[in-house]
């Protein structure tokens, strides 16, 4: 059965990707016609399974860490950012299968959905997890962060060797606690310095359990200061570059490094893993820039409130030209009355389905708006007769995507490559 | 010049979804009005302020926020008591409404106790009811709650929903609203895109408000807010 949905799913897969479109249809015809197809392509890691999740930052901290274990000669499978339920797992390993079902990777890392993430690790438990954080996100979908809490801690009780853990945000902290009898467990802590680097800190959600047990620390993030990070790892400190500015992506990166030293059973060169991460790009629209026309705009994601504000508490100038756009993808966006709006002084434009929620919520700020364009062409089109070269667009994940396909980036998250 | 003055009660616990959002709303609007405005705040193990405010605000937490904030509450609810009697108005949004209501039952059958403002207990279930919803032509929101309201024989009810993307969310009967005191589950910014309960709010403590022309452009936005939504959920 295997070589069949192979079959099927690299072709569905090439012919979908020829109509410009990327998807989790190819995974989810293999897995219709294998349903063990995880299991069988997956399962002969030799060096094993590990997962990635958490509210915010997989994306980033899952392709630190593919950039560090390459760089130390490792053959890494992972699911470029998005695919990571079963469907777009699948999709993601049709890329890299051959025919037979098999892969030649040493070691698959994965990104995986809080929620769904159980459901893949119920085919295939990995020998690993690093949980980034527990924030505040998607409350239409998650309801609350005491729910994604307890799936989390499911997906933990799946594991089966080692839990790593970002020891500063007390409820992964916990969780990783609770886990000690069974698995190996470390924390990746930021020191006091590095917490004030931003103006809200990591913003985890609020932990009203107790908890005294500090975790074995496997990293530390000694020092962050805009796209620079100070990493300690097993006594030895190492500088790194970020691929973008920011607190959030200076705990991605110690994150990456906690990992990898305990995956590399601590040989991990140092040097090198802050090389390979030195020279990596900005995941896709996080803190990316796109080079439009002799104009340079920086997106500003708005995921959900701890995302947007991490991004924008790294902005170290006022944006000059902005553009807010906003669509379904984010259903209830009443959290933006809890940002702190910072350097985001004013909007050129709003945009999308939600255009006079922001703009309300910037006149009771009392910052200025420009034109209110629920259409987001139309929108985009003023944004860029805007003078100036460096313009930044706060937009959600969906907007995001349909940003950068507008403006002729074609390739698709989770499309690999 | 007037005074108004906001006590945000448990603004960093009970922060869930923009609450802060009908604090801020109170108070620019009041500022227009011409009021003297002052928000202070008081957090869980600290002391109420001495002298009584006009309105006392109430947001939403996590079950675990709202369980650690009414611990606190039975600290303060003689105070409250006394200050509603001698005319402070409560505003309360979320779980703040469980937390003024007669009581919340958990889902393990555990009863916490309400300020016991409201004619209705609460009670935590297993079903999220989570959408858009249009309650009157200027009312409208979006509620996420897995909260069953039992309500006394009078209702108080400060609307129903006439419309919703959640099937299971038309008809619901939401908040409470008895001149005293002011309660809703449709969550996060309600004020902001309902204005016309902060005006009713603030004049039930500084009556005869002027007309105000700065206050157009808030409702014009709140209104086409309300009309999106109900353009999206079809009403």
């Amino acid at each position: 059965m295997t070589p069949l949905a192979v079959l099927v799913g690299k072709a569905l897969r090439f012919v979908l990707r020829l109509r410009g479109g990327g998807s989790a249809v190819p995974g989810r015809i293999a897995l219709m016609i294998q349903p063990k197809f995880l299991q069988k392509t997956l399962g002969r890691m030799s060096k094993g399974i590990y997962f990635v999740s958490g509210s915010n930052g997989k994306s980033t901290t899952t392709s630190m860490l593919v950039a560090i274990l390459r760089a130390q000669g490792l053959k890494v499978l992972s699911n470029p950012a998005g695919g990571n339920l079963p469907q777009g797992l699948a999709s993601a390993l049709l890329a890299d299968v051959n025919l037979l079902g098999k892969l030649s990777h040493d070691i698959a890392i994965l990104e995986v959905d809080e929620a769904f993430g159980k459901l893949i690790a119920k085919k295939v438990a990995p020998n690993g997890l690093l949980l980034t954080n527990l924030q505040f996100d998607q409350l239409n979908r998650f309801h609350s962060p005491e729910d994604v809490f307890e799936y989390l801690n499911d997906l933990a009780s799946l594991t089966k060797d080692l839990i790593v853990v970002n020891g500063s945000d007390a409820n992964t902290e916990r969780l990783a606690s609770s886990h000690r009898k069974r698995l190996k467990a470390f924390g990746v802590y930021a020191s006091e310095a590095a917490l004030k680097s931003a103006a809200h800190g990591i913003l985890a959600a609020p932990n009203f359990e107790h908890n005294n047990d500090q975790l074995e620390i496997t990293a530390t993030l000694v020092e962050a200061k805009g796209d620079f990070a100070k990493i300690s790892v097993g006594g030895s400190v190492v500088s790194v570059t970020l691929p973008s500015p920011g607190l959030h992506y200076a705990v991605d990166a110690a994150l990456a490094f906690g990992m990898a030293n305990q995956i590399l059973n601590t040989n991990i060169d140092l040097k090198v893993a802050a090389r390979a991460i030195s020279e990596m790009s900005p995941v896709y629209g996080r803190g990316e820039v796109i080079e439009h026309n002799g104009q340079q705009i920086q997106l500003i994601m708005m995921k959900n409130l701890p995302s947007l504000q991490a991004n924008l508490d790294a902005l170290t100038a006022t944006p000059s030209k902005v553009w807010i756009s906003v669509d379904e993808g984010t259903p209830d966006p009443s959290w933006i009355y809890d940002i702190d709006l910072g350097l985001l002084g004013h909007a050129d434009v709003i945009s999308g389905t939600k255009t006079y929620q922001w703009a309300t919520r910037l006149a009771y700020e009392n910052k200025p708006y420009g034109k209110l364009i629920e259409d987001e062409s139309e929108a985009l089109e003023y944004f860029l007769s805007l003078p100036g070269k460096h313009k930044t667009a706060v937009v959600n994940y969906e907007q995001m995507m349909w940003l950068r396909k507008k403006l002729g980036l074609l390739d698709l998250e989770g499309g690999n490559g | 010049m007037a005074n108004f003055s906001i006590l945000h009660l448990y603004p960093e616990t009970l922060k869930f979804n923009g609450e802060v959002g009908n604090v801020l709303a109170l108070k620019e609007r009041a500022t227009k009005y011409g009021l003297s405005v002052t928000v202070r705040s008081a957090e869980i193990s600290q002391a109420l302020p001495k002298i009584r405010p006009s309105l006392v605000f109430i947001g939403s937490g996590t079950l675990q926020a709202t369980l650690a904030a009414a611990g606190d509450l039975a600290t303060k609810e003689s105070q409250l008591h006394q200050w509603v009697a001698a005319g402070t108005k409560i505003l309360a949004v979320g779980t703040g409404f469980d937390l003024i209501a007669q009581q919340l039952i958990l889902l393990d059958g555990t009863a916490i106790r309400g300020l016991g403002m409201t004619n209705t207990t609460h009670s935590v279930t297993d079903e999220h009811l989570v959408g858009e919803v249009v309650i009157s032509k200027d009312v409208a929101g979006f509620i996420n709650t897995n909260r069953e309201i039992v309500r006394g024989d009078v209702g108080f009810e400060l609307g129903i929903v006439r419309a919703s993307d959640e099937k299971k969310l038309v008809g619901y009967v939401d908040g409470y609203s008895d001149g005293k005191v002011w309660a809703t589950n449709v969550q996060g910014p309600f004020l902001p895109m309902n204005p016309k309960f902060a005006d009713e709010i603030i004049a039930s403590i500084c009556p005869n408000l002027p007309k105000v022309g700065s206050l157009k452009t808030l409702d014009g936005l709140a209104k086409k807010t309300r009309n999106a939504i109900s353009a999206r959920v079809g009403n």
